[in-house]
């Protein structure tokens, strides 16, 4: 049984340490030339990178045996039933919301946003808008699959309505928005949900698994684009409220400032 | 109408993460009118200081409330029973005189400089703090007007809160803007002006722009270029 789980473990430490490699050999670059940090705070940053190289490899090795299987399985139930359009949609809704949910990397780029805002953007609603945002996407791609839509027809009208929010949204959402998109397509969401949508691509007729299933990733970095601007919308039209619309001489931004006070 | 002579205190609490929110809750119900919120970190007695030889650093918010002084002991019991701040571990509080205070338009309560407070203290003092609070992208205005009027200079803090006229909600939660606050310190023969100026350049006498404090400062360290003078 144990030897099961770990079966292709030395291949995911080689790829693990690939990756750890680099950024090593960067910081230890940088510490000899340039920051010169104590040796606590070396050892310190070693002890962490040791807990960053442990937990990557057994989250990727978990994955391998465990959450990929799963959820191709999962799909592969899924869409042999004659009846699944009418739920698929929905479990995919749900299971997109819980993945983003657990998802590593948004939580520390809520954690950041919180920083940066000292707590105005909240690191919650954030975390439940891209997961609403997120499971807005499986759902829409388990509808694709079972209908067949071509991926364009969605990507592109999508794309082209961030473009236009961002005209509404304030600035610093767009910034959040467009980093969401990639922070939301991280390991959970990838591993567990693409592995759903291949399975159920798998067990659909006359649907590459290839062509169909891969299709959602581009799905996922998109509708978190789109729903972190339209929360971005709904903040703005609040704080208008707040502010006396007469009085916008002072709403200027820094890079204003010097107009402002050389009149 | 001449403005009733009032003193305003400023409540400072440091609490845990998340816990700011309901302080500034408990401080409107007992009279405050607003309250701003700065992040930070920090260690408190309880705490653990080292966990597998990585330091800790606890994560904790710090609120500022302006208050009226007889509001003080009001707003204190409220914070005191929403955050539990006579058990241990929970926080820490503590209040802070204010010498001035402008930009609070709504109620005429906006005061002069109290020249009576400022007697009283030492001879030997310098300097006073001045404390402004403005919207977000509102800080390089006060630090410019306050260089103008002979401040030296001035440190920006982001923070985010509400005043009395920011009260909007989106789906039940709080919307509270970004805020910046600007520490300036002042020789006590420039404070007037530089606290007028301030007022005059970031409007702090329209409403929700901003306020601006005096707090008292007893003495002061690496202020060396004019310690030389003497």
């Amino acid at each position: 049984m144990i030897h099961s789980v770990f079966t292709g473990f030395d291949h995911i430490l080689l790829e693990v340490a690939l990756a750890v490699l680099p950024l090593i050999l960067f910081f230890t670059v940088f510490q000899i030339f340039f920051l010169k940090l104590s040796l606590k705070k070396v050892w310190k940053t070693m002890f962490g990178i040791l807990l960053t190289f442990l937990g990557l490899s057994f989250f990727l090795q978990g994955v391998s045996v465990g959450f990929f299987p799963a959820g191709q399985a999962i799909g592969e139930i899924l869409g042999q039933n004659s009846q699944s359009w009418l739920y698929l949609p929905l479990i995919g809704f749900l299971f997109g919301f819980v993945a983003t949910f657990a998802e590593p990397a948004i939580r520390i780029m809520n954690h950041k946003v919180e920083k940066v805002t000292a707590g105005s953007i909240s690191g919650n609603v954030l975390l439940l808008t891209l997961s609403i945002g997120v499971a807005i996407s499986i759902a829409l791609s388990m509808v694709r699959i079972l209908l067949g839509i071509p991926l364009w027809i969605i990507v592109i009208p999508g794309y082209m309505a961030a473009l236009l929010l961002i005209r509404f949204s304030k600035k610093r959402f767009v910034t959040i928005a467009f980093d969401a998109g990639g922070v939301a397509t991280g390991p959970m969401t990838v591993t567990f949900i693409m592995a759903i949508a291949v399975g159920v691509a798998n067990v659909t007729e006359g649907r590459d698994p290839l062509l169909d299933g891969f299709g959602m990733i581009s799905l996922v970095a998109l509708t978190p684009i789109l729903s972190v601007l339209v929360l971005g919308l709904l903040y703005s039209k609040k704080e208008e409220q707040l502010y006396d619309r007469s009085e916008t001489t002072l709403q200027t931004d820094h890079h204003d400032r010097q107009k402002e006070t050389s009149k | 109408m001449t403005a009733p002579k009032q003193h305003y205190k400023l409540i400072i609490t440091i609490v845990k993460k998340k816990q700011a929110n309901k302080v500034i809750t408990a401080s409107k119900r007992g009279g405050a009118e607003g309250g701003t919120v700065l992040l930070g970190s920090g260690l408190g007695i309880h705490e653990k200081e080292s966990f597998f030889g990585i330091d800790m650093i606890y994560e904790k918010e710090i609120i500022l409330t302006l208050i009226p002084e007889e509001r003080v002991t009001n707003v204190l019991e409220e914070i005191i029973k929403s955050a539990k701040l006579n058990q241990r571990g929970k926080g820490i509080g503590f209040v802070v005189d204010a010498l001035a205070v402008k930009g609070i338009v709504h109620n005429n309560m906006d005061m002069a400089l109290d020249e009576e407070a400022l007697d009283k203290m030492t001879d030997n003092v310098e300097f006073e703090l001045i404390v402004t609070i403005v919207n977000k992208g509102d800080a390089g205005i006060v630090v410019d007007a306050s260089k103008k009027a002979g401040a030296e200079g001035g440190t920006i803090l982001s923070g985010r809160g509400s005043g009395i006229h920011e009260k909007a909600k989106l789906f039940s939660m709080v919307i509270e803007p970004e805020k910046e606050i600007i520490l300036t310190l002042v020789t006590r023969k420039n404070v007037k002006e530089v606290l007028s100026k301030i007022q005059e350049e970031a409007s702090l006498n329209r409403p929700g722009k901003g306020i601006a404090f005096i707090l008292p400062v007893e003495e002061t360290i690496g202020i060396n270029h004019e310690l030389k003078k003497h």
